[in-house]
């Protein structure tokens, strides 16, 4: 009978003691590796597969398998990196804080400084081709090179012929060699046919010249002869004539600043504020507001570039704040793990 | 002349006690004297200004940056409220309406700071760009919204602001957060302090005035926002609310209601289960007198030594006052036994009171308690240093006052004789069948097994439930609901900070200095495993985004430190950075908030981040983890883990080394110590299945125990054979029907009066305290256990092998 009992006891003691280990045994701790983060300012799609992303304090992330998966690229800088640029597969050029410009010849892996000659803060870069290409930035600043960057001239823009005026460039495309587009603060618009040796103001709708005072215009974008050009309090406006005459489209929205638009092959995008996004398939005439997951609408959005694929159909990436990447891809957006997951990790 | 009889006579002990005896009335004024001097002196004691402070580790290698933060920016008083909306979430009339009532009326309690109250009705500003420039309204406009749009359009605004998502609204949109600065109070109370006249200054120092009046403030605080709680519940709302303040109010609320109901409890178990077992009036006196003396001159020693005693170990005094009464009662039985058989009243006193085992006892419990002394924790230190004073004590009250008082009674008068076998008895008689027979094989295979599986468990057990103020009280509590709300809903009150310190004067305005922050800020949230992290970096670069239009490229660090200045001028101006950055820029912390506080996380925390602080070494500044609540709890955790493993090697080696001094032999040393490691193992295995961590109360209440467990080997093996006579004369049935059932009898009934005594302190509601008494008492009716069942067995299977 004692051996009987001594064996429920022993069974009584073991039986709570093997679950008890399996409970311990299985904890492990789970918290997911972000390997994109920090606030990223503008993106390029360079290829089909290829994408690259930049950001503040130098940071630059490279994608080859269509931004499933993407690597840190050194920089050599922690200086503030705002835009992005790339004419071919090849060839790309970022620009950022304190007149930085670096040079990809290899398809965004390795980066090479070039000389500005300037301290000023360069927000946005556009280049036609490999040769061709133009940055503007605070203080208005705008450089242009005919060499691929190999020397960077600094166009003898004025935002006043009348006074000196300090006006920030944000934003800027290039319609051919020559011909270039550069927009800013006050919603002013200016175009240059002869590579910035002179200006011509555009007279932006938004721009109030008696005033001086107007909408900001963060950024602009050319497709099929047409500029467009986006800012604050959701505004898009477009041009079908280099800029002469401007219409402005109806978004729908007056809450966000847009801060980044492009279009290509008349389907476009423009994203801002509160993860505002807008799309348009007809060249601008209509846009529709995109649903975005909730983490989304509390971040903005700064970088958006579309490029017709191989298949005929676009493909596009968004990026913004704390990390935030959405891809786009025929007519769908797809935003990174991380984003659609909420607030808590 | 019976073996027993030598004993006494042989047993030094004896002469003493027979002394005692003889100069009874001297000696009682003597003892009743220094009773009478230690108890002026417990005014004496100091209680730790710092309670919290005294439970970390000295030494610890976050200690640095938690006291440069404090000194950097004390933590402010404020009260935290939050609203949660059980069905639906907060975007509607209703709920808007009474969050803004809430607010107000927070407003309207005084010692408030009307301007320190913030929720989504009362600042928190939507700010966005505009032909004019950036442009600050209340979020909620001049027209709060009342449509299903306005109401969307409201929380696409709260989703964008600073003070949004996580912060002042949940992540789920169903809770908002309040918060309300209090005054300062010192300030206060020395303005009012003031304003006494000089007759009232005179009879009320300003110490006790502030005593008064804090108490007075915290209550009128908790009254009148449970008021406000009471008047904005309703279905479909809840509000909670907590507070440093709240939580010294409720926890003084908590203690003026529980203590006493566990003390009466406690007494009332004591008396009862005293008086079904003796039956006498002196049964019940002399062990309860016991117990309050060793406590008095445990705790007056304490304060004529000017030792500083944390009000956290509040019931760990009458924890070991509850050994003393154990002693007394095994005592008071074992002398009437021996009385008994050798009908000498004075001879069975002396015998009884003046035995090595009694004494070396007393001596286990008070050195294994004053191995605390030995660990890195004050707290646990002090506690080291009150078990010396108690072994004093006790000594005093055992070994001195309690044969006196019995002397003064007739032996009848003690112990009623004609006493049936009772509960305790029959509960023994059962064990001890088990320990019979084939029992004696099987039992010491099943104790190996126990002790195997112990060791596994505790092994694997985790440290944990240490988090500064919800570890204190119940989960239930209501203030732990607020906290818990915080954590899942919020931001959350989890934060590990690291401490910034700039190599140069100022040096955090440097350019690379608030980027290589940023950098760790980033990682902190990104890879470190966050939700989310606030730092100064972040400050500069949402107000250098401001000044340039909204444009979010401009959300970056200026090139120039003189910039950096500019910028971090207007941050430090707008207040309440204080936790962020110090006035000369030379300080700053970055503020990580984690989703969880259980030690294996938090360790990983903290693990990631000093890998992170190796390997990315800056010129500019340095970084130094600590601070926040996981910091403070990681460092009780480590103080935990540390102490724990460092008292239980102490007790166990304790037990044996003054078990083999007491018993003569190493093998009796180690068996008398069986009941103490059966007990652990088992408390190990019972903790791990229940999920019930090692916390920091658990320490000195296991060293106690386990000092405590080697009475009951003495008793049975002293019954059985007497412990000097060795194994030789064991013999297992003789000792079941000689003595042994008798005094596993009376280890029972030990067992069970300090389990029940300890049980009322396990429903109170300030769970430190409880879990103390709770390990305490279900360790030593454990040890109780063990040592019926297992000496015998385990006697009497060695007694086979030596054979």
């Amino acid at each position: 009978m004692s051996s009987r009992l001594s064996t429920l006891v022993l069974l009584s003691v073991l039986v709570p003691a093997y679950f008890t280990c399996m409970i311990v045994g299985s904890y492990a701790g789970e918290d997911r590796e972000i390997n994109v983060y920090g606030n990223l300012f503008s993106a390029s799609v360079i290829s089909d597969s290829d994408f690259i992303i930049v950001g503040e304090r130098g940071k630059i992330y490279l994608s080859h398998d269509h931004a499933q998966t993407w690597k840190t690229v050194f920089s050599n800088t922690k200086k503030a990196l705002a835009a992005v640029s790339f004419p071919d597969d090849k060839n790309g050029w970022i620009v950022g804080q304190n007149g930085v410009i670096l040079h990809s010849a290899d398809g965004g892996p390795t980066w090479v400084t070039q000389s500005s000659g300037v301290k000023a803060y360069l927000l946005s870069v556009n280049f036609y081709d490999t040769k061709n290409g133009c940055a503007v930035g605070s203080g208005s600043t705008v450089l242009m090179t005919a060499d691929g960057g190999e020397t960077w001239t600094k166009s003898p823009f004025k935002a006043n012929p009348d006074f000196d005026e300090e006006l920030n460039l944000l934003a800027v495309v290039m319609l051919d060699a020559k011909k270039v587009c550069i927009a800013g603060e006050r919603g002013r618009v200016f175009m240059t046919n002869d590579a910035g040796m002179t200006w011509i103001d555009c007279k932006s709708p938004l721009y109030d010249e008696e005033m001086m005072e107007g909408k900001i215009l963060y950024a602009l974008a050319y497709d099929s002869e047409t500029l467009y050009a986006a800012g604050l309090d959701g505004t898009v406006i477009y041009s079908g004539d280099q800029g002469k005459t401007w219409k402005e489209a109806i978004t729908g929205l007056t809450e966000p600043e847009f801060y980044c638009i492009d279009v290509v092959n008349g389907i476009g995008i423009a994203a801002g504020s509160g993860g505002y996004i807008v799309r348009t398939s007809d060249s601008g005439e209509t846009w529709q507001t995109v649903n975005v997951p909730e983490k989304v609408t509390q971040t903005w959005l700064s970088g958006v570039d579309l490029k017709k694929g191989n298949n005929g159909k676009v493909n596009g990436l968004v990026v913004g704040q704390n990390g935030t990447v959405g891809t786009f891809n025929d007519d769908t957006f797809k935003w990174q793990q991380h984003v659609m997951s909420g607030g808590e990790k | 002349m019976s073996g027993n009889e030598k004993q006494v006579k042989f047993s030094p002990g004896a002469c003493d006690a027979n002394f005692i005896l003889k100069h009874r009335f001297v000696m009682l004024s003597v003892l009743l004297g220094l009773t009478v001097f230690f108890c002026v002196h417990l005014t004496d004691i100091k209680m730790a200004k710092e309670p919290l402070e005294t439970m970390y580790p000295t030494g610890h290698k976050f200690l640095p940056a938690i006291n440069a933060i404090k000194k950097m920016a004390p933590e402010p008083s404020m009260v935290v409220g939050v609203l949660e909306v059980k069905n639906g979430d907060i975007y509607n009339t209703k709920t808007i309406d009474k969050i803004d009532r809430i607010t107000r009326g927070l407003m309207s309690i005084d010692g408030i700071m009307p301007s320190g109250i913030t929720s989504l009705t009362r600042g928190v500003d939507h700010m966005n760009n505009s032909v004019d420039g950036f442009r600050s309204a209340p979020i909620l406009g001049k027209k709060w919204p009342e449509t299903s749009a306005e109401f969307e359009l409201l929380k696409r605004k709260v989703a964008v602001n600073a003070m949004g998502i996580g912060r002042y609204v949940s992540y789920d949109h169903t809770a908002v957060m309040i918060t309300a600065k209090l005054s300062d109070i010192d300030q206060k109370m020395e303005n009012a302090y003031q304003q006494l006249t000089d007759a009232e200054k005179e009879t009320l120092s300003f110490k006790d005035y502030k005593k008064q009046q804090t108490g007075a403030f915290q209550d009128n605080l908790l009254k009148r926002i449970s008021d406000l709680k009471l008047k904005e519940d309703d279905a479909n709302h809840t509000f909670y609310f907590m507070g440093m303040e709240i939580l010294m109010a409720q926890m003084t609320e908590m203690g003026k209601r529980d203590i006493p109901i566990a003390a009466g409890t406690m007494l009332f178990f004591v008396i009862a289960l005293s008086a079904f077992y003796f039956r006498t009036f002196p049964g019940i006196f002399i062990p309860v007198v016991a117990m309050i003396i060793s406590i008095l001159w445990g705790l007056g020693i304490f304060g004529w030594c000017g030792v500083e005693f944390n009000p956290m170990a509040l019931l760990f005094p009458l924890a070991m006052g509850l050994l003393s009464l154990a002693f007394s009662v095994l005592t008071l039985k074992q002398y009437y036994r021996l009385n008994e058989k050798i009908k000498d009243k004075n001879l069975a006193i002396a015998a009884t009171y003046g035995s090595t085992p009694v004494m070396v006892s007393i001596l286990t419990v008070g050195l294994v308690t004053l191995s605390l002394y030995a660990v890195d924790v004050p707290m646990i230190k002090d506690l080291g240093v009150f078990g010396l004073f108690w072994m004093v004590g006790t000594f005093a009250a055992v070994i001195l006052i309690n044969p006196i008082l019995i002397s003064f009674f007739p032996v009848s008068k003690v112990i009623k004789t004609d006493v049936k076998d009772g509960a305790c008895q029959s509960m023994v008689n059962h064990l001890m069948l088990l320990s019979g027979g084939k029992g004696k094989y099987v039992i010491p295979a099943v104790l190996a097994v126990i002790i195997a599986i112990g060791c596994f468990c505790v092994a694997n057990l985790e440290v944990g439930d240490n988090a500064p103020g919800s570890s204190y009280i119940r989960n239930n509590h209501p203030w732990n609901q607020c906290f818990s709300r915080l954590a899942k809903k919020f931001m959350g009150p989890y934060q590990l900070l690291v401490y910034v310190k700039a190599k140069e004067k100022g040096g955090i305005t440097d350019p690379d200095a608030l980027n290589a922050i940023g950098d760790f800020s980033d990682y902190l949230k990104n890879q470190g495993g966050a939700k989310d992290s606030i730092a100064f970096d972040m400050m500069i670069k949402i107000v250098r985004t401001t000044l340039m239009d909204g444009n979010p490229k401009w959300q970056v660090i200026p090139e120039k430190k003189a910039q950096v200045e500019g910028l971090g001028g207007m941050v430090v101006a707008q207040g309440g950075v204080e936790s962020f950055i110090d006035k000369t820029y030379t300080q700053a912390t970055i503020s990580p908030f984690f989703p969880e506080k259980d030690a294996g996380h938090i360790d990983t925390y903290a693990s990631r981040i000093q890998a992170y602080i190796d390997n990315h070494p800056s010129d500019k500044v340095e970084f130094y983890p600590g601070g926040g609540l996981l910091g403070m709890t990681k460092m009780l955790n480590d103080g935990t883990r540390d102490t724990y493993t460092k008292v239980l090697i102490a007790a166990f080696f304790g037990c044996v080394i003054f078990g083999t001094l007491a018993t003569g032999s190493v093998l009796l040393g180690v068996l008398v110590s069986i009941p103490v490691a059966v007990a652990q193992a088992v408390l190990w295995i019972g903790m791990t299945i229940a999920g019930m961590p090692v916390s920091l109360p658990v320490v000195p209440a296991s060293a106690v125990a386990i000092g405590f467990g080697p009475v009951f080997g003495y008793l049975l093996l002293g019954q059985v054979f007497g412990v000097h006579n060795g194994l030789r004369s064991y013999n297992h049935g003789n000792a079941r029907e000689n003595r042994f059932g008798k005094t596993g009898e009376d280890v029972m009934f030990t067992g069970i009066i300090i389990f029940a005594a300890s049980l009322p302190w396990f429903f109170i509601g300030m769970k430190f305290q409880s879990t103390m008494m709770l390990v305490l008492g279900l360790t030593v009716l454990l040890e109780a256990i063990a040592a019926v069942i297992f000496i015998p067995a385990v006697a009497g299977w060695l007694k086979q092998c030596s054979e």
